[in-house]
């Protein structure tokens, strides 16, 4: 038995000694110490990505390889909504918070996490007036837990605290102006008294992006910082005229954060708009790495993966805070698995490139430098406005998109829901910047010619290297997680869940949730009892973005239905 | 750069070699009169790169041969290949160009007792050629086939009323049509079928290929469509998307378009024939009216959602009549 699985069954021994009554009676405070040693919590899940460093690796293992065919479904929520279903659930002693949402809502849900009976529900009415990607594409990635409070953004660009024994509103605060196209979809990240959020909606409305912290027990203003300089500001250089304060650089994916440097890791996105050429320059700092520091907000160090994006690339996927082993020797690195189809290394020290490797084989744009990290681009692949369609791989969807990577630090594996797929691209010929509109200007079909579009690959950290794929049908639009249990769960847009060998990728288990996985997939324990938490119900990229693709049509047929599918283990 | 790139004087006349077939016409010709589309144009990017050209005749009949001429440097540039990654992919020896042109395919009849429409295409007898893309095209779309080795065979069995049409690679119509009054073309969208074609130079020769490029984009807005159309090639070939329609867009309906492929092409398509997230649009059944007060309020329980304030009236009023005028499919 391994040291992480004896904790585990002294934990699972302790919490069998409580007795589960009514969760608000129960509630535990999650305090920053309580963040900080979240990994060791491990039948908790009390973060986004559990933990600060990005791995949403659970340390449960009662669940494991050699019994996980008796997975067997406990309960079934209904969120009740119709909008795109991205959330990542979190747990704390019993309790289970998500998020659903719809044009013009924002819904959080307090869950009993053994019954799937609804402890409280939260409904936020979002004005008719937002911008048009709020409308097209409503969504939510999750809640973040603070003190006795939940916390979340929406989609009027406001950040709200409720009570978590109850629901209520405690308070809120308006972050930007929604009329501009600004909302929040990410889950917001909380360290030592501050939440931590970027905002979404500039990559593909214009509008300046930003990441900015609150003070956790107010919502307070602490700090912002602007994703692009304006005019006179270092790096302001790399815009012509005022094209940077339509440039986007949306933040909109949940950060990462190291304790010991005190660095907050954020990937940037794509520049606005979609159309290259109307935005000449490097346009810094979009398609970044950055890190920022907790307390100030100042840039510590940056890279761009690239520059003057043609593709909307956006490089926001998180950046795992891993130490790897390469040739004897240590690096504390950050690695992020990107859109670009590199898995990237960098000192998380200052930035330094370390080294990227190419994790799909759909790959056309070009790459970067193996010493500098420099990207540079392969002849024809940018569109030119109103021209023909290009051929470009991957697809904006990317190599990998927003859908987190796991890290099993057992097995030095970085799990990587890949796919293998390219898109008909082109700009249009007259795009002009319209507030509230989209401010994208491309048309985009996506195509495989792989038979197995979909690849979760296995990718050694210290070897810096893919040891194993499983393959699926579709693209792989949905969620992985990866537990002590020597397990890799992997979401499907046909509407499957699916285990595999964290070792060697084979298939050990699935089961069809009947709507396409597109949520988190998370696990927790109460009562000494292993839960593997899935959420479902589509996304439009799995219906819109695969609907040109005839080999698709089936998967693409599959309806959205808002759920959480809670599995445990046979009785 | 190759161009004689073994001494770095400045002052030197740069030379590029072209590989080109002595008799491929309407591609290239040692013809001095008709050169051939490609030569012209290759003419074109020297004198804008101010480099002098010279031509390796060499028939391109056998292309494993004809790239060997350019791999072993006979020659440095050689025009005419398919910039897709299909067939870039596998040539790690070689850089490729920005597309100059895209072919197309296109379905050639008599304007009159032919074939009216491409509905009208089903249960009549087409001719194409052996293998080519347009033979594929038929095939798929279930036309019933007489199939032809050569272009000339199957330009004179439309002209011999063997066949009722042809379906054909754009840069082949374009020539017979100019000299062939009493024919015609029908519009024929198939996007996987179109094939953005480009130059090809050595994976050494970087500075060339950056140099074409740039010349392309100096050429690109006039003196490429020129020679093309002096080919008829421009005529023959269905004009890429977005710009789908045949005759040029007033300010309102070129603004219609921008709005309806950034705005709601995503869900709808390109071609606004529909996803199976969102309705096919061409298929829309009401008035303008009942047009404008979908896309202002939506459809509830849909993923339609209400472009109200967002898009103005007028604008989605543009946006009816620019679907309605697509061409049809």
């Amino acid at each position: 038995m391994s040291p992480f699985a004896r904790f585990v069954f002294v934990v699972l021994a302790l919490l069998s000694l409580v007795p589960t009554s009514a969760p608000a009676a129960d509630w535990r405070d999650v305090t920053d110490d309580r963040l900080l040693k979240a990994d060791g919590d491990a039948a908790n899940w009390l973060m986004y990505n559990r933990t600060y460093s990005g791995w949403r690796y659970s340390p449960l293992d009662q669940v494991n390889a050699a019994n996980v065919k008796k997975l067997v479904p406990k309960w079934i929520f209904a969120g009740g909504t119709l909008g795109d279903q991205q959330t990542t659930p979190v747990v704390n002693d019993g309790v289970m918070f998500t998020t659903s949402t719809s044009i013009s809502l924002n819904r959080v849900q307090a869950v009993n996490a053994v019954t799937g009976a609804l402890v409280w529900k939260h409904d936020r009415r979002i004005p008719e007036d937002v911008g048009a990607l709020a409308r097209v594409i409503p969504h939510n990635r999750g809640v973040a837990l603070y003190k006795d409070k939940v916390i979340f953004g929406t989609l009027d660009a406001h950040l709200v605290a409720l009570d978590a024994k109850t629901g209520k509103q405690a308070w809120e605060t308006k972050i930007a102006d929604y009329s501009d196209g600004y909302f929040m979809s990410a889950a917001p990240l909380i360290a030592k008294g501050k939440i931590v959020i970027g905002i979404a909606g500039p990559g593909e409305m214009g509008p300046r992006g930003f990441i900015e912290a609150f003070d956790a027990e107010t919502g307070k203003s602490r700090w912002r910082w602007y994703s692009i300089p304006a005019a006179g500001e270092p790096g302001s250089e790399t815009w012509p005229a005022d094209t940077w304060k339509i440039g986007g650089g949306a933040v909109w994916h949940a950060g990462t954060y190291d304790p010991t440097t005190n660095l907050l890791y954020f990937g940037t996105g794509n520049p606005a708009p979609w159309i290259a050429d109307m935005r000449k320059g490097d346009n810094l700092y979009t398609m970044s790495a950055v890190a920022l520091d907790l307390d100030t907000g100042k840039l510590k160090w940056h890279f761009q993966y690239l520059a003057n994006d043609a593709w909307d690339y956006d490089t926001t996927a998180e950046h795992h805070i891993i130490d790897v082993v390469r040739n004897g020797q240590t690096h504390k690195a950050v690695v992020q698995a990107n859109k670009l189809g590199y898995v990237y290394t960098l000192d998380r020290l200052n930035g330094k490139f370390l080294s990227a490797v190419p994790f799909i084989k759909s790959l056309n744009w070009g790459g970067p430098d193996p010493t500098t990290g420099k990207s540079t681009e392969n002849p024809g692949r940018r569109p030119t406005m109103g021209g023909p369609p290009v051929e470009v791989c991957p697809s904006l969807l990317g190599g990998t998109g927003w859908q987190p990577k796991v890290f099993n630090p057992k097995t030095g594996y970085l799990y990587i829901p890949a796919n293998e797929f390219c898109m008909r691209y082109a700009y249009v010929a007259d795009l002009t910047y319209k507030r509230g509109q989209l401010f994208t200007g491309v048309t985009a079909e996506h195509f495989s010619r792989a038979e197995q579009a979909g690849v979760l690959r296995a990718f050694d950290v210290n070897q810096n290297k893919v040891v194993w794929e499983w393959s699926n049908r579709t693209p792989l639009i949905s969620h992985t997680l990866s537990t002590a249990g020597n397990l890799v769960f992997q979401g499907t847009a046909e509407g499957n869940v699916v285990a595999v060998d964290a070792k060697d990728g084979k298939e050990l288990w699935s089961f069809n949730l009947g709507t396409p996985q597109s949520g988190g997939i998370i696990s927790y324990a109460v009562d000494g009892k292993q839960y593997i938490a899935v959420a479902a119900g589509g996304t439009l990229r799995s219906q819109v973005w695969f609907g040109k693709e005839p080999k698709w049509a089936d998967a693409a047929r599959v309806n959205y239905s808002d759920i959480i599918v809670v599995f445990g283990l046979a009785d | 750069m190759v161009l004689v790139a073994t001494t770095s004087g400045s002052g030197e006349a740069r030379r590029i070699r072209l590989c080109a077939d002595p008799s491929n016409l309407p591609f290239s010709s040692q013809h001095a009169t008709e050169p051939g589309f490609e030569v012209e144009i290759a003419r074109a990017i020297a004198d804008a790169i101010g480099a002098e050209l010279s031509v390796h005749w060499f028939p391109t009949t056998r292309e494993i041969a004809a790239l060997r001429q350019l791999y072993e440097g006979r020659c440095d540039l050689l025009m005419g290949v398919p910039v897709t990654s299909r067939y870039t992919d596998d040539k790690p020896r070689l850089l490729f160009t920005a597309p100059y042109y895209v072919m197309t395919q296109v379905v050639v009849a008599p304007t009159v007792g032919g074939v009216a429409s491409i509905e009208g295409v089903q249960g009549k007898l087409v001719g194409v050629q052996a293998m080519t893309l347009s033979d594929q095209l038929a095939y798929e779309r279930g036309w019933n086939r007489k199939v032809y080795l050569k272009p000339e065979e199957l330009f004179a069995a439309l002209v011999g009323t063997e066949v009722d049409a042809i379906v054909v690679e754009s840069v082949f119509a374009g020539p017979f049509l100019r000299k062939s009054p009493g024919f015609g073309t029908l519009a024929l969208r198939d996007p996987p079928r179109e094939l953005p074609i480009g130059a090809a130079v050595r994976k050494t020769d970087a500075e060339l290929k950056d140099a074409v490029d740039r010349a392309l984009q100096i050429l690109r807005d006039k003196t490429v469509p020129d020679i093309l159309s002096r080919y008829g090639i421009i005529l023959a070939q269905a004009p890429p998307p977005p710009a789908s329609e045949t005759a040029p867009l007033s300010a309102e309906l070129r603004s219609a378009r921008s709005t309806y492929l950034t705005q709601c092409s995503q869900c709808h398509g390109t071609d606004a024939n529909g996803t199976p997230a969102a309705a096919n649009l061409r298929a829309f059944k009401g008035m303008e009216d009942d047009f404008l007060r979908v896309v202002r309020n939506g459809r509830p329980g849909t993923a339609m959602t209400p472009w109200k304030g967002l898009i103005d009236d007028d604008e989605i009023r543009n946006i009816a009549r620019y679907i309605k005028g697509l061409p049809s499919q």
